[in-house]
């Protein structure tokens, strides 16, 4: 019975994102060209109005979303049990990471597009993660003999 | 599960999720789709109002906003290297019309450069930090100075040296509208006189003309320093941008956006009347630029030879106008 509702909750927090992430990023995202979207000389210049524009939150940070997601649950249901047993170091490093590299990306440490809507894209799977499952735990329950 | 296991589980699993983040960095902040066209779609033409089309620039890279010297023989512009991220993409060149070869002067976020009127050195945005800022430098010896200490809006760009006020004038945003504003040479009295931008001074006069949002469409107008007046010269359903004026101000040549994948050089009289297409086809031309030689130096992607346009090379071309009646 456990198995099957792991399964089930697998598919639901961490397969199903993932797939959601993939597949937004295989079929809607556009041609890599470097820094388009960078300066607004580039768009003023080239007022190619592309209507992807209108989903941008949805294309660029959707994925980020649901990668997260997954990456959260994953770990926490199903490494660690339940978001508490996750060591400190590894919860910092969940949590700390991915919006550390849009401030690395924003200074150009890094390459890739510093985007306030990754950050918000994060924090909002961080935060979505973590009241679906602040009280979850899906590790057997030890039984305590009076 | 040991804790060992859980540890290694848990990290092999961060790294994975760690490339999918990463492989998806380079491309999902895009937002321009380029359109799948033949590279025969792309022949450079110009009309009969125009002759001796000819390329000027033939680099790997995007070259825009051809600024010409005043003695008409050199030609400052601007590439964009699709290496490069960011603002770091951007490098200013300098090149002596009629021979090969091409000389970096600034590099790493230098764009829209345009000559003191001395010929000397010449004004640009310096789009290193996040807010770019107008810089000066100097075509011997280089460097690059700033003109006011820090930025004047949240986007200053577009500089030129505006001979009649003695100030220089450039496009800066502030909060969601782009505004034309002046600073005094040495960059003090930042002063806002319209909204607007790509402005470009009249050569002798003091006015401006500059591009100005109306409805959903760009409309070229001019602007009358002394009296504060605009009048607005374009009024169709197209995107009419980057206006110029002549050497002798009677001119104003300008870019009009036909259809998402088509833009061409018009040139009108400075009144607005006598509009007249220079170039033709289904090629994107942009940013022009008059010079002293007669000649109106721009933008196009005329000869891309990318079947699919992946990547528009853009190159600087020249076209003598046929300004008859």
């Amino acid at each position: 019975m456990i198995q099957i509702l792991k399964i089930k909750l697998f598919t639901l927090h961490v397969l199903l994102p993932l797939l959601a992430g993939i597949i937004v990023y295989l079929f809607f995202r556009t041609t890599p060209i470097i820094a388009f979207s960078f300066l607004k000389e580039s768009e003023i210049i080239f007022k190619y109005e592309s209507s992807s524009r209108d989903f941008q939150f949805f294309i660029g940070s959707f994925p980020d979303f649901c990668w997260l997601y997954a990456l959260l649950s994953m770990q926490s249901e199903f490494i660690w049990g339940e978001i508490k047993n996750i060591p400190l170091p590894i919860l910092f490093f969940l949590y700390a990471t991915p919006i550390f590299t849009e401030i690395l990306q924003h200074y150009n440490f890094i390459k890739g597009t510093s985007d306030n809507a990754d950050v918000i894209a994060y924090l909002l799977a961080i935060i979505i993660h973590y009241i679906f499952h602040k009280n979850k735990t899906y590790e057997p329950k030890t039984q305590v003999s009076s | 599960m040991n804790l060992k296991r859980k540890f290694l589980l848990s990290w092999l699993t961060i790294l994975v999720f760690g490339i999918f983040f990463w492989a998806s960095t380079p491309s999902r902040k895009t937002t321009y789709v380029p359109p799948k066209k033949a590279a025969t779609d792309l022949l450079p033409a110009v009309t009969p109002d125009a002759k001796e089309l000819t390329r000027i620039t033939n680099s790997p890279y995007r070259d825009f906003g051809a600024s010409i010297s005043p003695d008409s023989k050199k030609i400052l512009y601007y590439s964009e290297n699709p290496d490069q991220t960011g603002t770091e993409g951007f490098h200013i060149y300098l090149q002596t019309i009629g021979e090969p070869g091409t000389s970096p002067l600034l590099t790493n976020g230098c764009l829209t450069p345009a000559w003191t009127s001395d010929g000397t050195g010449f004004y640009f945005k310096y789009a290193v930090a996040k807010t770019p800022i107008i810089a000066k430098s100097k075509i011997a010896g280089g460097g690059i100075s700033y003109v006011s200490p820090s930025n004047n809006g949240e986007n200053d760009g577009y500089p030129t040296f505006f001979n009649a006020a003695n100030k220089i004038i450039f496009e800066t945003s502030i909060g969601k509208s782009t505004q034309v504003a002046t600073i005094e040479p040495n960059g003090l009295n930042f002063t806002i006189l319209v909204t607007g931008a790509k402005p470009h001074p009249h050569p002798s006069e003091n006015r401006f003309v500059y591009e100005s949002e109306v409805g959903a469409n760009w409309q070229i107008f001019t602007y009358d320093n002394i009296k504060g007046q605009q009048t607005q010269l374009t009024s169709d359903n197209y995107q009419n941008s980057f206006p110029r004026y002549s050497p002798d101000g009677k001119w104003i040549v300008y870019r009009k956006r036909i259809n998402e994948n088509v833009a061409h050089i018009f040139i009108m009289s400075s009144s607005g009347g006598k509009v007249k297409q220079l170039t033709t086809g289904n090629t994107w031309n942009v940013s022009p630029e008059y010079g002293l030689d007669g000649y109106i130096y721009f933008s196009s992607n005329a000869g891309n030879s990318d079947p699919y346009r992946r990547w528009d090379n853009f190159d600087i071309w020249r076209l003598k106008p046929n300004l008859s009646e």
